[in-house]
């Protein structure tokens, strides 16, 4: 571990706080190579996965962004960081130096240990004689400890060309203690609507490593995004999107080479740890995180495991008992992670749509979403039923994917209305994903036919999550406009508020 | 062929838009149109942030200049609806030690629609 000089590092670095982000000092940036003439932190700085001692450093140099390899070139680059307790960097706790590498995107992964619980924290980066802008981020708390709340964030679903994403710089003001991103951080295709705000540079379906990392380029460009990642750490999960549209794991239904690509690019570009790195056409995406004995993280990965959706409407498929979405591995540790207990409440952060959502309300013509927990019913039963086996108190389930939010009680058996609930499900709608919506938002059909869906809107926005012992309260929030660039054009409000009490299923 | 609809992006940022008469400037950087003739030109130079955009070929085509910019907006488009043999040049401001992400494109220039296949290869330019 190479430690920095800290009073240079601290002179360009409040420079640097000061979201003006200059060379070192005159000597090191005219000896600077000519393929690092620009600043290479264009793709602002995150963190994530954090851990009671602990957590996941990310940044990504490219001095030209929407390059094929970021005018990065081949170089190897040392890349310093720093963490301290305050935000000028006056009482420094860990430093370090990792290399970015070509092979990696020269993407940076660093892995502070050591520090305290429970903690924030503030970070940076110095690479090529440029210092990051300053991130902030912080440890979980100590095990064992009982924190008094747990305050998060929850979005999905963000097409870059078909909005601005105001979602993020007003989850940035929230101050969240973590962000969860529940998939579709990128699309690998055009947006084909006629009222997009922005186009991607590179107009193909993007399918190998190279095309990846530009894509995820242009993403980080977002000025909200990059506000979103430096406030808080991230838990990320993947979608379809990131690999192709309504992918599945099992089978031969896309080639190794593309999914080995894909996951490459999406470990390089979130803040991951570097024993999540791809070796394979596999990436070991889902894992748990404590928050003291208030909350626990099970993130979950239901794509790289789940059967091919079945045909429309064929319940004979459908209704297979040994059909999964999860993979049994996946099954067998989520239900092991339940059952130990201890903690107030468990959220399952995953991707698609857990409540039924029968079109018709008719069990028997299998009306509904082939891609989501409604295609793979036994799936969801065995790990519903298992979770009120294991007497888990709290179970909420956190979902994305579907554009809407929504708001839903759970239940083993979705036709009989009087059997009880079991658990709830938040659902985040898009952050840009269908542009603005109309003036109207009509609910569908469906909705008079489930009355254990509470609540459904078409809004672009997230969702705003505080838990304590005695209650979980979600706030689903609305932005006014995707389309307008400039965030002072745009209000933020809440739209629709939901509460789950301790120990009482469903939503209230 | 695919078509990209961008007509609320005919976004210049700041900046003057010029017609000249076809002497060439020196440039820091240039790409064409994709194909061997080199129907569209768009040259960049970073003094200044100078884009001019030549119509090179008599194909009926308006060349168009598409650029990206590093607060994620883009593209922004620079249409020479003037011929074959004509330039427009504009003369647009960056922040200094910024990039510009480029390509020329040929396209219709009454429903600004380009057309992405004659779209060549990109490039960045600091300013």
């Amino acid at each position: 571990m190479t430690k920095l000089n800290r009073r240079l590092f601290i002179v360009s670095g409040l420079a640097a706080a000061g979201a003006v982000t200059v060379p070192n000092l005159a000597g090191a940036a005219s000896s600077r190579p000519r393929a690092a003439a620009g600043d290479p932190f264009g793709l602002g700085v995150a963190s994530g996965e954090p851990r009671s001692d602990g957590m996941v450093l990310w940044t990504r140099l490219a001095p030209k962004p929407l390059d094929i390899g970021g005018g990065m070139g081949d170089r190897t680059v040392a890349v310093e960081w720093e963490v301290a307790t305050d935000e000028a960097f006056g009482n420094v706790v860990a430093s370090g130096t990792e290399q970015a590498v070509p092979g990696e995107g020269h993407s940076v992964h660093a892995e502070p240990k050591g520090l305290q619980a429970g903690a924030e924290f503030f970070y940076r980066f110095r690479a090529d004689g440029f210092i990051s802008p300053v991130g902030r981020t912080r440890s979980a708390p100590a095990a064992g400890s009982t924190p008094s709340s747990v305050k998060f964030t929850m979005a999905s679903c963000q097409h870059f060309e078909e909005g601005w994403y105001h979602a993020h710089h007003f989850m940035a003001q929230d101050d969240p203690d973590l962000v969860l991103f529940l998939g579709d951080y990128m699309y690998e295709k055009q947006s084909g609507r006629d009222d997009t705000v922005r186009g991607y540079v590179d107009f193909d379906e993007v399918d190998n490593l190279a095309e990846y990392r530009l894509r995820y380029a242009q993403t980080k460009l977002d000025p909200g995004l990059k506000a979103a990642h430096a406030a808080a750490p991230w838990l990320v999960v993947f979608d379809d999107h990131e690999l192709a549209n309504n992918w599945w794991g099992d089978g031969s239904g896309w080639p190794a080479t593309r999914k080995q690509a894909s996951f490459q690019a999406y470990w390089e570009n979130m803040p991951l740890p570097k024993a999540m790195k791809p070796t394979s056409p596999a990436i070991p995406l889902y894992r748990r995180f404590q928050w003291g004995t208030l909350a626990r993280f099970h993130m979950m990965d239901t794509r790289q495991y789940r059967w091919k959706q079945a045909p429309s409407a064929d319940c004979d498929e459908i209704r297979r008992e040994d059909r999964t979405l999860t993979g049994a591995a996946q099954e067998q540790w989520l239900l092991d992670g339940l059952a130990q207990g201890g903690t107030r409440w468990d959220l399952l952060g995953q991707q698609v749509f857990f409540a039924s959502r029968d079109d018709d309300g008719a069990e028997s013509t299998c009306d509904l979403s082939e891609d989501s927990w409604d295609g793979y019913q036994a799936s969801r039963r065995r790990i519903t039923q298992g979770w009120v086996d294991r007497q888990v108190r709290n179970p909420v389930v956190l979902t994305g994917d579907v554009h809407r939010h929504w708001a839903n009680s759970l239940r083993l058996d979705y036709f009989d209305t009087d059997s009880p609930y079991v658990g709830a499900e938040l659902v985040t709608s898009s952050v840009t994903s269908g542009g603005d919506p109309g003036s109207s938002d009509p609910p569908p059909d469906y909705v008079e036919n489930g009355p254990h869906l509470n609540y459904v809107g078409n809004q672009r926005g997230y969702v705003r999550v505080t838990a304590n012992a005695s209650e979980l309260s979600a706030e689903f929030m609305r932005v006014s406009s995707v389309s307008a660039p400039d965030p002072v054009d745009v209000t933020l409000g809440v739209h629709e508020r939901f509460t789950v009490l301790d120990g009482v299923p469903g939503l209230r | 062929m695919a078509v990209l609809r961008r007509s609320a992006l005919v976004a210049l940022a700041t900046g003057a838009l010029l017609l000249a008469g076809g002497a060439t400037a020196s440039a820091d950087s240039e790409r064409c149109t994709s194909g061997s003739g080199c129907a569209g030109r768009v040259t960049f130079q970073s003094y200044g942030e100078v884009f001019k955009v030549y119509d090179q070929d008599p194909d009926g085509h308006s060349a168009v200049a598409m650029y990206w910019l590093p607060d994620g907006s883009g593209p922004h488009l620079i249409w020479n609806p003037n011929g074959n043999g004509s330039t427009v040049t504009a003369n647009l401001e960056f922040a200094e030690g910024s990039w510009v992400t480029y390509r020329a494109c040929l396209g219709e220039h009454g429903p600004k629609e380009i057309l992405q296949n004659t779209c060549g290869p990109t490039i960045t330019d600091l300013a």
